[in-house]
């Protein structure tokens, strides 16, 4: 009997999928699709670029949003859920994204707020301390705790895109971690994955490969200290480990290292893009 | 010594090691992600099987349980064991699971039921 329940539990908690509804892939753009010289002059700009730091390789997708652009989000199979599960890859080339990097992998939780292109999908907290990630629809971001806000406020305030995973890593051009704060109990250096703000529509989504012999990885410091290198006034850490995997121009651009030396795409549930 | 302290004595002892080798493996291919329930899981066979073994070869007075009893402490044990196990994989993973729960209150009503059926039979044999 506590082999069959724990088998079942483990199935629940890993496999078997749960759908709770379909959702939008993008959020409709705010720019006149008919005047062609205003869509020429709002256009989105991306570039990656490959840094070596703390012998770990970074990518850094630098991204200059168009008028009327943002960031938008998507889910695997379009599908909000549990288990429900894609590679960044699959997710990216199927809403078209120019640029992608992996979520907060929501369906990995029961609990923190999920928005996602302007449509509430979870409104329980993950904690009072627990930081989320709010994309808004004038196309700037902040970092919000969520005993300060509930999701319904959120929404209401205008929020598009609300994830719930972090910390914060700089906050008011500020580095909020120390050496002592990580994600679980993540002591050491990973891959990790991070979306920061700099200003007037320009972001940057990073990626660091890890726990490889080529890339050691980041602790969460020194990701802050990276992202407060590039000028961003908010940094937001993303879900890391094997999920961390950037996408561009149609092809995987890091190393994803699923079970650790392997490299290749884990699934996720969902992925931050822009096109 | 006693067949009756000294075969569970060596099996919880063994159960014991067990437990301690499976946290170290676990956790040496966890990439630093660590779990208190899967660091410290040698800690409830020994505490709830090792100990109370030695206590009764120390005192064998006190080595009064029946079947039934010995039958509860054990399942006890192995729901509690079961449960941490399961509970360090979700938190070592990043995820969440609300069954692992079911698994510390059964074993604990379990661990309750066997200590009150023991100390019934303690102050029927005095």
């Amino acid at each position: 009997m506590l082999v069959a329940s724990s088998t079942y539990t483990l199935l629940d908690t890993f496999v078997f999928e749960q759908h709770y509804g379909t959702v939008s892939s993008s959020v409709a753009s705010t720019e006149s699709s008919d005047d062609s010289a205003a869509a020429n002059s709002t256009s989105t700009t991306t570039a990656v670029k490959t840094y070596t730091e703390n012998s770990t390789t970074i990518y850094v997708a630098d991204i200059y949003l168009g008028a009327g652009q943002t960031i938008q989000t998507a889910l695997a199979s379009n599908t909000y859920g549990k288990n429900v599960t894609d590679t960044t890859s699959n997710i990216a080339s199927s809403v078209d994204a120019t640029v992608a990097v992996n979520g907060d992998y929501y369906g990995a939780r029961n609990n923190g707020y999920v928005i996602r292109n302007g449509e509430l999908l979870r409104s329980t907290k993950a904690g009072d301390d627990q930081e989320d990630l709010v994309l808004w629809e004038d196309g700037t971001m902040s970092i919000i705790t969520e005993s300060n806000y509930t999701a319904q406020e959120l929404l209401d305030k205008g929020a598009l895109q609300v994830l719930s995973f972090g910390p914060g890593l700089v906050i008011d051009s500020n580095i909020s971690v120390t050496a002592n704060d990580e994600v679980g109990q993540a002591m050491t250096s990973n891959p990790r994955t991070a979306i920061g703000y700099i200003g007037d529509n320009h972001y940057v989504l990073v990626v660091a490969d890890g726990r490889t012999s080529e890339s050691e990885g980041l602790t969460l410091l020194e990701l802050a200290e990276f992202m407060h290198g590039l000028s961003v006034q908010q940094a937001y850490n993303l879900d890391g480990g094997g999920s961390s995997t950037m996408y561009s121009d149609g092809k995987v651009v890091n190393n994803p290292t699923t079970n650790g030396s392997v490299i290749t795409q884990r699934s996720v549930s969902d992925i931050l893009y822009v096109k | 010594m006693s067949n009756s302290v000294k075969k569970p004595l060596y099996i919880y002892i063994a159960i014991t090691i067990t437990c301690g080798l499976f946290s170290f493996i676990y956790e040496h291919f966890s990439h630093n992600v660590y779990s208190n329930f899967i660091v410290y899981l040698f800690v409830i066979p020994l505490v709830l099987g090792v100990v109370p073994q030695l206590v009764a070869l120390i005192y064998p007075k006190l080595a009064v349980g029946g079947s039934w009893q010995k039958t509860m402490h054990n399942f006890a044990i192995a729901t509690l064991t079961a449960g941490a196990i399961l509970q360090g994989i979700v938190e070592i993973y990043g995820t969440s699971t609300t069954f692992t729960r079911y698994y510390f209150e059964i074993g604990v009503a379990l661990l309750a039921l066997g200590i009150a059926m023991w100390i019934i039979r303690l102050r029927q044999a005095k």
